[in-house]
Protein backbone atom coordinates (compact mmCIF):
# COMPACT_ATOMS: atom_id res chain seq x y z
CA UNK A 1 0.00 0.00 0.00
CA UNK A 2 1.20 3.56 -0.83
CA UNK A 3 -0.17 6.64 1.18
CA UNK A 4 0.38 9.60 -1.15
CA UNK A 5 -0.18 12.64 0.54
CA UNK A 6 -1.14 15.87 -1.14
CA UNK A 7 -0.91 20.05 -0.52
CA UNK A 8 -3.55 22.43 -1.67
CA UNK A 9 -1.90 25.95 -1.61
CA UNK A 10 -4.00 28.48 -2.36
CA UNK A 11 -3.40 31.83 -3.89
CA UNK A 12 -1.77 33.35 -1.14
CA UNK A 13 0.85 30.59 -0.17
CA UNK A 14 -1.51 29.01 2.67
CA UNK A 15 -1.76 25.33 2.85
CA UNK A 16 -3.82 22.32 3.68
CA UNK A 17 -3.61 18.73 3.37
CA UNK A 18 -4.83 15.48 2.35
CA UNK A 19 -3.65 12.35 2.30
CA UNK A 20 -4.93 8.96 0.62
CA UNK A 21 -3.81 5.14 -0.02
CA UNK A 22 -3.61 3.57 -2.84
CA UNK A 23 -4.21 -0.25 -2.68
CA UNK A 24 -2.33 -2.38 -5.06
CA UNK A 25 -4.59 -4.41 -7.32
CA UNK A 26 -4.43 -8.79 -7.04
CA UNK A 27 -4.17 -10.07 -10.42
CA UNK A 28 -7.38 -11.92 -9.18
CA UNK A 29 -8.67 -9.12 -9.29
CA UNK A 30 -6.65 -8.03 -12.61
CA UNK A 31 -7.52 -11.09 -14.34
CA UNK A 32 -11.74 -10.09 -13.25
CA UNK A 33 -11.41 -6.65 -14.66
CA UNK A 34 -10.60 -7.78 -18.22
CA UNK A 35 -13.04 -10.65 -18.57
CA UNK A 36 -14.86 -10.15 -21.75
CA UNK A 37 -13.03 -6.65 -22.51
CA UNK A 38 -9.52 -8.38 -23.58
CA UNK A 39 -9.34 -11.87 -25.91
CA UNK A 40 -7.86 -14.17 -23.07
CA UNK A 41 -4.01 -14.97 -23.55
CA UNK A 42 -1.21 -16.48 -21.32
CA UNK A 43 -1.28 -13.33 -19.37
CA UNK A 44 -4.79 -13.62 -18.10
CA UNK A 45 -5.24 -17.40 -17.78
CA UNK A 46 -4.03 -19.98 -15.68
CA UNK A 47 -1.03 -20.27 -12.69
CA UNK A 48 0.83 -17.25 -11.80
CA UNK A 49 4.20 -17.09 -14.00
CA UNK A 50 6.06 -15.38 -10.64
CA UNK A 51 4.59 -17.76 -8.12
CA UNK A 52 5.97 -21.07 -7.15
CA UNK A 53 3.97 -23.70 -6.66
CA UNK A 54 4.65 -27.10 -4.35
CA UNK A 55 3.96 -30.66 -5.59
CA UNK A 56 0.61 -32.40 -4.06
CA UNK A 57 -0.95 -35.52 -4.64
CA UNK A 58 -5.01 -35.38 -5.23
CA UNK A 59 -6.62 -32.59 -3.08
CA UNK A 60 -9.62 -33.08 -0.70
CA UNK A 61 -12.37 -30.91 -1.81
CA UNK A 62 -14.21 -29.87 1.45
CA UNK A 63 -16.87 -27.12 1.92
CA UNK A 64 -14.64 -23.46 2.29
CA UNK A 65 -11.66 -25.07 1.32
CA UNK A 66 -8.88 -22.65 -0.11
CA UNK A 67 -5.98 -24.74 -1.59
CA UNK A 68 -3.36 -22.24 -3.64
CA UNK A 69 -0.09 -22.34 -5.64
CA UNK A 70 0.23 -26.26 -5.96
CA UNK A 71 0.80 -28.53 -8.67
CA UNK A 72 -2.05 -31.35 -8.04
CA UNK A 73 -1.55 -35.09 -9.61
CA UNK A 74 -4.50 -37.28 -9.84
CA UNK A 75 -8.30 -36.88 -10.28
CA UNK A 76 -10.46 -34.62 -8.42
CA UNK A 77 -13.61 -35.28 -7.79
CA UNK A 78 -15.95 -33.25 -4.93
CA UNK A 79 -17.61 -35.03 -2.31
CA UNK A 80 -21.48 -34.82 -1.72
CA UNK A 81 -21.92 -32.44 0.72
CA UNK A 82 -24.30 -32.74 3.77
CA UNK A 83 -26.86 -29.67 3.47
CA UNK A 84 -27.28 -27.48 0.71
CA UNK A 85 -25.61 -24.16 -0.18
CA UNK A 86 -22.48 -24.75 1.77
CA UNK A 87 -19.36 -22.85 0.32
CA UNK A 88 -17.51 -23.93 -2.68
CA UNK A 89 -13.66 -25.45 -2.06
CA UNK A 90 -11.50 -22.58 -4.13
CA UNK A 91 -8.55 -23.82 -6.41
CA UNK A 92 -6.30 -20.48 -7.50
CA UNK A 93 -3.21 -20.84 -8.61
CA UNK A 94 -2.76 -24.32 -9.16
CA UNK A 95 -2.08 -26.60 -12.06
CA UNK A 96 -4.19 -29.72 -12.15
CA UNK A 97 -2.58 -32.51 -14.07
CA UNK A 98 -4.61 -35.81 -13.57
CA UNK A 99 -3.83 -38.87 -13.29
CA UNK A 100 -1.54 -41.16 -15.23
CA UNK A 101 -4.20 -43.96 -15.26
CA UNK A 102 -6.21 -44.25 -18.65
CA UNK A 103 -10.00 -44.35 -17.53
CA UNK A 104 -12.50 -46.93 -18.83
CA UNK A 105 -14.64 -44.18 -20.10
CA UNK A 106 -15.10 -40.60 -20.41
CA UNK A 107 -12.92 -39.32 -16.95
CA UNK A 108 -12.38 -35.31 -16.59
CA UNK A 109 -9.44 -34.41 -14.64
CA UNK A 110 -12.03 -32.16 -12.19
CA UNK A 111 -14.75 -34.61 -12.70
CA UNK A 112 -18.19 -33.37 -10.80
CA UNK A 113 -21.27 -34.49 -11.62
CA UNK A 114 -22.12 -36.92 -8.56
CA UNK A 115 -25.29 -35.70 -6.72
CA UNK A 116 -25.08 -32.62 -4.87
CA UNK A 117 -21.50 -32.52 -4.27
CA UNK A 118 -18.97 -29.91 -2.78
CA UNK A 119 -19.50 -26.76 -5.34
CA UNK A 120 -15.70 -26.05 -6.57
CA UNK A 121 -14.23 -22.81 -7.82
CA UNK A 122 -11.45 -23.01 -9.91
CA UNK A 123 -9.46 -19.73 -10.32
CA UNK A 124 -5.99 -19.08 -12.49
CA UNK A 125 -5.73 -22.38 -12.88
CA UNK A 126 -3.77 -24.81 -15.31
CA UNK A 127 -5.50 -28.07 -16.50
CA UNK A 128 -4.05 -29.96 -18.70
CA UNK A 129 -3.29 -33.67 -18.82
CA UNK A 130 0.13 -35.19 -17.88
CA UNK A 131 -1.16 -38.24 -19.44
CA UNK A 132 -3.22 -37.60 -22.72
CA UNK A 133 -5.19 -40.41 -23.68
CA UNK A 134 -8.62 -41.65 -25.24
CA UNK A 135 -10.81 -40.37 -22.44
CA UNK A 136 -9.29 -37.50 -20.65
CA UNK A 137 -11.18 -34.48 -20.69
CA UNK A 138 -11.02 -31.45 -18.84
CA UNK A 139 -13.56 -30.81 -16.58
CA UNK A 140 -16.93 -32.59 -16.22
CA UNK A 141 -20.43 -32.17 -14.83
CA UNK A 142 -22.07 -29.05 -12.76
CA UNK A 143 -21.84 -26.81 -10.14
CA UNK A 144 -18.23 -25.94 -10.75
CA UNK A 145 -17.23 -21.97 -11.79
CA UNK A 146 -13.67 -21.40 -13.74
CA UNK A 147 -12.05 -18.09 -13.50
CA UNK A 148 -9.43 -17.22 -15.98
CA UNK A 149 -8.32 -21.07 -16.24
CA UNK A 150 -6.33 -22.58 -19.01
CA UNK A 151 -7.29 -25.63 -20.29
CA UNK A 152 -5.58 -27.75 -22.89
CA UNK A 153 -4.31 -30.75 -23.39
CA UNK A 154 -7.36 -33.20 -22.99
CA UNK A 155 -10.04 -34.09 -25.80
CA UNK A 156 -13.35 -31.71 -24.26
CA UNK A 157 -12.24 -29.03 -22.23
CA UNK A 158 -15.76 -29.35 -20.54
CA UNK A 159 -18.53 -31.19 -20.22
CA UNK A 160 -21.58 -29.95 -18.74
CA UNK A 161 -24.52 -32.03 -17.53
CA UNK A 162 -26.24 -33.35 -14.05
CA UNK A 163 -27.72 -36.31 -14.18
CA UNK A 164 -29.20 -36.30 -11.20
CA UNK A 165 -31.15 -33.24 -12.49
CA UNK A 166 -30.98 -33.34 -15.98
CA UNK A 167 -32.88 -30.04 -16.96
CA UNK A 168 -32.00 -28.62 -13.40
CA UNK A 169 -29.55 -26.04 -12.72
CA UNK A 170 -26.18 -26.83 -13.69
CA UNK A 171 -24.35 -24.58 -11.66
CA UNK A 172 -21.57 -23.70 -14.15
CA UNK A 173 -19.83 -20.27 -15.13
CA UNK A 174 -17.10 -20.53 -16.74
CA UNK A 175 -15.48 -16.76 -17.55
CA UNK A 176 -12.23 -15.21 -18.93
CA UNK A 177 -10.58 -18.74 -19.58
CA UNK A 178 -8.73 -20.06 -22.27
CA UNK A 179 -9.77 -23.88 -24.39
CA UNK A 180 -7.03 -24.97 -26.78
CA UNK A 181 -4.88 -27.90 -28.24
CA UNK A 182 -7.26 -30.41 -28.26
CA UNK A 183 -5.65 -33.89 -28.12
CA UNK A 184 -7.43 -35.87 -30.79
CA UNK A 185 -7.41 -40.07 -31.45
CA UNK A 186 -8.32 -41.33 -34.35
CA UNK A 187 -9.61 -44.43 -32.96
CA UNK A 188 -10.68 -45.84 -29.17
CA UNK A 189 -8.53 -48.37 -27.47
CA UNK A 190 -10.52 -50.84 -28.56
CA UNK A 191 -9.61 -49.61 -32.54
CA UNK A 192 -12.85 -49.72 -33.23
CA UNK A 193 -14.21 -48.23 -36.43
CA UNK A 194 -15.12 -44.38 -37.19
CA UNK A 195 -14.65 -44.18 -33.10
CA UNK A 196 -12.57 -41.19 -33.55
CA UNK A 197 -12.65 -38.45 -30.52
CA UNK A 198 -15.17 -35.79 -31.32
CA UNK A 199 -13.29 -32.84 -29.56
CA UNK A 200 -15.74 -29.79 -28.11
CA UNK A 201 -12.25 -27.99 -27.63
CA UNK A 202 -14.09 -25.56 -25.10
CA UNK A 203 -17.89 -26.76 -24.09
CA UNK A 204 -19.90 -30.00 -24.69
CA UNK A 205 -22.81 -28.48 -23.14
CA UNK A 206 -25.38 -31.94 -22.78
CA UNK A 207 -28.49 -30.68 -20.67
CA UNK A 208 -29.53 -28.11 -17.90
CA UNK A 209 -30.46 -24.42 -17.42
CA UNK A 210 -28.38 -21.70 -16.46
CA UNK A 211 -25.02 -22.24 -17.65
CA UNK A 212 -22.88 -18.93 -18.71
CA UNK A 213 -20.22 -18.87 -20.96
CA UNK A 214 -18.76 -15.75 -20.95
CA UNK A 215 -15.85 -13.98 -22.27
CA UNK A 216 -13.69 -16.72 -23.06
CA UNK A 217 -11.52 -17.73 -25.41
CA UNK A 218 -11.86 -21.09 -27.46
CA UNK A 219 -9.21 -21.58 -30.23
CA UNK A 220 -11.15 -25.38 -31.99
CA UNK A 221 -8.13 -26.86 -32.88
CA UNK A 222 -5.97 -30.44 -32.52
CA UNK A 223 -2.34 -30.29 -30.96
CA UNK A 224 0.18 -32.47 -31.33
CA UNK A 225 0.01 -32.05 -35.69
CA UNK A 226 -3.21 -33.97 -35.44
CA UNK A 227 -5.61 -34.33 -38.39
CA UNK A 228 -9.30 -35.17 -38.38
CA UNK A 229 -11.06 -37.42 -40.87
CA UNK A 230 -11.61 -34.39 -42.85
CA UNK A 231 -7.84 -33.98 -43.45
CA UNK A 232 -7.45 -30.76 -41.37
CA UNK A 233 -6.68 -30.14 -37.72
CA UNK A 234 -10.25 -28.56 -36.36
CA UNK A 235 -11.81 -29.94 -33.75
CA UNK A 236 -15.29 -30.75 -33.76
CA UNK A 237 -16.66 -27.82 -32.23
CA UNK A 238 -15.81 -24.99 -29.98
CA UNK A 239 -19.46 -25.09 -28.43
CA UNK A 240 -20.98 -28.26 -28.85
CA UNK A 241 -24.91 -27.39 -27.91
CA UNK A 242 -27.03 -31.08 -27.89
CA UNK A 243 -29.55 -31.88 -24.87
CA UNK A 244 -28.11 -35.76 -24.52
CA UNK A 245 -28.90 -35.51 -20.73
CA UNK A 246 -31.64 -32.89 -20.46
CA UNK A 247 -33.46 -30.12 -22.03
CA UNK A 248 -30.87 -27.56 -22.04
CA UNK A 249 -32.38 -23.82 -21.67
CA UNK A 250 -31.38 -20.42 -19.84
CA UNK A 251 -27.65 -20.73 -21.42
CA UNK A 252 -25.63 -17.22 -21.79
CA UNK A 253 -22.77 -17.34 -24.40
CA UNK A 254 -21.72 -14.00 -24.42
CA UNK A 255 -18.70 -11.65 -25.55
CA UNK A 256 -16.65 -14.95 -26.30
CA UNK A 257 -13.73 -15.56 -28.93
CA UNK A 258 -14.26 -18.35 -30.89
CA UNK A 259 -12.73 -19.91 -34.10
CA UNK A 260 -12.01 -23.30 -35.79
CA UNK A 261 -14.08 -26.17 -35.28
CA UNK A 262 -15.93 -27.84 -37.83
CA UNK A 263 -18.36 -24.85 -36.83
CA UNK A 264 -17.71 -22.49 -33.69
CA UNK A 265 -21.50 -23.34 -32.18
CA UNK A 266 -22.80 -26.45 -33.48
CA UNK A 267 -26.81 -26.77 -31.62
CA UNK A 268 -28.13 -29.99 -31.92
CA UNK A 269 -31.04 -31.48 -30.89
CA UNK A 270 -31.11 -34.92 -29.66
CA UNK A 271 -33.52 -36.81 -32.37
CA UNK A 272 -36.53 -38.97 -30.66
CA UNK A 273 -35.95 -38.02 -27.12
CA UNK A 274 -38.21 -35.27 -24.73
CA UNK A 275 -34.87 -33.58 -24.34
CA UNK A 276 -34.81 -30.34 -26.64
CA UNK A 277 -33.34 -27.32 -26.95
CA UNK A 278 -35.49 -24.98 -24.61
CA UNK A 279 -36.13 -21.31 -24.09
CA UNK A 280 -33.72 -18.77 -22.40
CA UNK A 281 -31.02 -19.64 -24.92
CA UNK A 282 -28.29 -16.80 -26.04
CA UNK A 283 -25.91 -16.35 -28.08
CA UNK A 284 -24.42 -12.81 -27.83
CA UNK A 285 -21.74 -10.30 -28.74
CA UNK A 286 -19.51 -12.75 -29.45
CA UNK A 287 -16.61 -12.91 -32.11
CA UNK A 288 -15.70 -15.03 -34.48
CA UNK A 289 -12.75 -16.25 -36.01
CA UNK A 290 -13.17 -17.60 -39.99
CA UNK A 291 -11.25 -20.50 -39.65
CA UNK A 292 -14.21 -23.57 -39.55
CA UNK A 293 -13.86 -26.18 -41.23
CA UNK A 294 -17.37 -26.01 -42.93
CA UNK A 295 -16.07 -22.18 -44.55
CA UNK A 296 -14.63 -19.08 -43.34
CA UNK A 297 -18.08 -17.74 -42.56
CA UNK A 298 -19.69 -20.06 -40.27
CA UNK A 299 -20.38 -18.89 -36.56
CA UNK A 300 -23.13 -20.86 -35.23
CA UNK A 301 -25.48 -23.30 -36.68
CA UNK A 302 -28.48 -24.45 -35.65
CA UNK A 303 -32.05 -26.44 -37.02
CA UNK A 304 -34.94 -25.07 -37.85
CA UNK A 305 -36.43 -26.62 -34.65
CA UNK A 306 -33.96 -24.10 -32.54
CA UNK A 307 -36.18 -21.62 -33.58
CA UNK A 308 -35.75 -20.06 -29.48
CA UNK A 309 -32.45 -19.65 -29.73
CA UNK A 310 -31.47 -15.98 -29.64
CA UNK A 311 -28.61 -14.70 -31.69
CA UNK A 312 -27.53 -10.90 -31.16
CA UNK A 313 -24.44 -9.02 -31.98
CA UNK A 314 -21.95 -11.49 -32.99
CA UNK A 315 -19.24 -10.66 -35.08
CA UNK A 316 -16.43 -11.46 -36.89
CA UNK A 317 -12.82 -10.41 -35.71
CA UNK A 318 -13.32 -7.79 -38.52
CA UNK A 319 -16.73 -6.28 -36.92
CA UNK A 320 -18.70 -7.16 -39.91
CA UNK A 321 -21.73 -8.97 -38.67
CA UNK A 322 -21.68 -12.79 -37.60
CA UNK A 323 -23.42 -15.29 -40.59
CA UNK A 324 -26.10 -17.70 -37.88
CA UNK A 325 -27.47 -20.46 -40.07
CA UNK A 326 -30.80 -21.96 -38.77
CA UNK A 327 -31.03 -24.85 -41.08
CA UNK A 328 -28.49 -27.25 -39.74
CA UNK B 1 -11.69 58.80 -21.17
CA UNK B 2 -11.62 55.14 -19.81
CA UNK B 3 -13.10 54.04 -16.62
CA UNK B 4 -10.67 53.48 -13.61
CA UNK B 5 -10.69 51.95 -10.32
CA UNK B 6 -9.60 54.65 -8.13
CA UNK B 7 -9.72 53.04 -4.54
CA UNK B 8 -9.07 49.81 -3.22
CA UNK B 9 -9.28 47.86 0.31
CA UNK B 10 -7.57 44.42 -0.18
CA UNK B 11 -8.68 41.55 2.03
CA UNK B 12 -9.84 43.05 4.68
CA UNK B 13 -10.39 39.36 6.54
CA UNK B 14 -6.77 39.17 6.13
CA UNK B 15 -5.83 38.26 9.80
CA UNK B 16 -9.00 35.66 9.88
CA UNK B 17 -8.27 33.72 6.39
CA UNK B 18 -8.05 29.95 7.11
CA UNK B 19 -5.97 27.68 5.30
CA UNK B 20 -7.54 25.92 2.24
CA UNK B 21 -8.71 22.75 3.11
CA UNK B 22 -8.87 19.38 0.91
CA UNK B 23 -11.02 16.41 0.48
CA UNK B 24 -10.86 12.82 -1.39
CA UNK B 25 -13.71 11.55 -2.45
CA UNK B 26 -12.54 8.71 -0.69
CA UNK B 27 -9.75 7.19 1.05
CA UNK B 28 -7.99 3.83 -0.79
CA UNK B 29 -8.14 3.46 -4.51
CA UNK B 30 -6.65 1.28 -6.87
CA UNK B 31 -4.19 1.86 -9.68
CA UNK B 32 -6.19 3.29 -12.45
CA UNK B 33 -8.57 4.55 -10.33
CA UNK B 34 -9.77 8.58 -10.85
CA UNK B 35 -9.30 10.60 -7.67
CA UNK B 36 -11.24 13.38 -7.00
CA UNK B 37 -10.02 16.14 -4.62
CA UNK B 38 -11.99 18.87 -4.01
CA UNK B 39 -10.10 22.00 -2.57
CA UNK B 40 -12.22 24.65 -0.47
CA UNK B 41 -9.87 28.36 0.18
CA UNK B 42 -10.91 31.23 0.96
CA UNK B 43 -10.21 34.17 -1.96
CA UNK B 44 -8.44 37.14 -2.07
CA UNK B 45 -11.20 40.40 -2.43
CA UNK B 46 -10.62 43.39 -3.76
CA UNK B 47 -13.27 46.19 -3.34
CA UNK B 48 -12.89 49.33 -5.10
CA UNK B 49 -15.23 52.37 -6.59
CA UNK B 50 -15.02 52.66 -9.88
CA UNK B 51 -15.63 55.81 -11.77
CA UNK B 52 -16.27 56.91 -15.35
CA UNK B 53 -15.34 60.04 -17.38
CA UNK B 54 -18.68 61.94 -16.29
CA UNK B 55 -17.54 61.21 -12.49
CA UNK B 56 -20.61 58.23 -11.95
CA UNK B 57 -19.49 55.71 -9.83
CA UNK B 58 -19.71 51.71 -9.05
CA UNK B 59 -18.66 49.29 -6.74
CA UNK B 60 -16.54 46.43 -8.68
CA UNK B 61 -15.31 43.10 -6.38
CA UNK B 62 -12.31 41.44 -7.75
CA UNK B 63 -12.01 37.89 -6.22
CA UNK B 64 -8.44 36.41 -6.68
CA UNK B 65 -8.47 32.33 -6.09
CA UNK B 66 -5.78 30.23 -6.95
CA UNK B 67 -5.36 26.87 -5.68
CA UNK B 68 -2.54 24.90 -6.83
CA UNK B 69 -2.03 21.25 -5.60
CA UNK B 70 1.31 19.62 -4.73
CA UNK B 71 2.42 16.25 -4.80
CA UNK B 72 0.12 14.70 -7.04
CA UNK B 73 -1.28 15.54 -10.50
CA UNK B 74 -4.73 16.20 -11.11
CA UNK B 75 -6.69 18.40 -13.24
CA UNK B 76 -8.59 21.36 -12.15
CA UNK B 77 -12.18 21.84 -12.68
CA UNK B 78 -14.11 25.32 -13.09
CA UNK B 79 -13.62 27.36 -10.14
CA UNK B 80 -16.91 27.98 -8.26
CA UNK B 81 -18.44 29.47 -4.90
CA UNK B 82 -18.29 33.09 -4.02
CA UNK B 83 -16.65 35.96 -2.54
CA UNK B 84 -16.24 34.18 0.88
CA UNK B 85 -16.13 30.36 -0.15
CA UNK B 86 -14.20 29.41 -2.91
CA UNK B 87 -14.07 25.72 -4.35
CA UNK B 88 -12.10 24.09 -6.99
CA UNK B 89 -12.09 19.97 -7.82
CA UNK B 90 -9.54 18.12 -9.31
CA UNK B 91 -9.46 15.12 -11.42
CA UNK B 92 -6.25 13.06 -11.32
CA UNK B 93 -5.50 8.69 -11.94
CA UNK B 94 -3.85 6.63 -9.64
Amino acid sequence: MTTVQVTVIDQDGRTGTVSFDVVEQTERERRSALVGVVKPDASTVGVYADVPRSPQSGATLTPGLLLQNKTITGRLSPPAQSGQNNPPAVLRNCELLGPLTVPASGDGILAGWGANHVPVVLEDCTIHAQALNYYRNGVMGHHITLRNCDVYDVVDGFDIFNSNDPAGATGVVVEGSWFHRSSYFDANPAGDANSQTHNDTGFQIMGGSGTRIVGNRVDGFLGGGAVNTHGTDRSNACIMIKPDVGTISDLVVEKNWLDGGRVPINIAQDAGSSRIIGTGIIIRDNVFGRSADAGPDYTALMPASASSVICTGNVYTDGTPAVIRRNG
Amino acid sequence: MFAQVDSAVTNLREHTVPAPIATTDKSVYRPGETVKITATSTPRVTIGLMTDQDGRTTNVTIIVSAVTLSGFTATPGPDTGDATTRTTVFTGTV
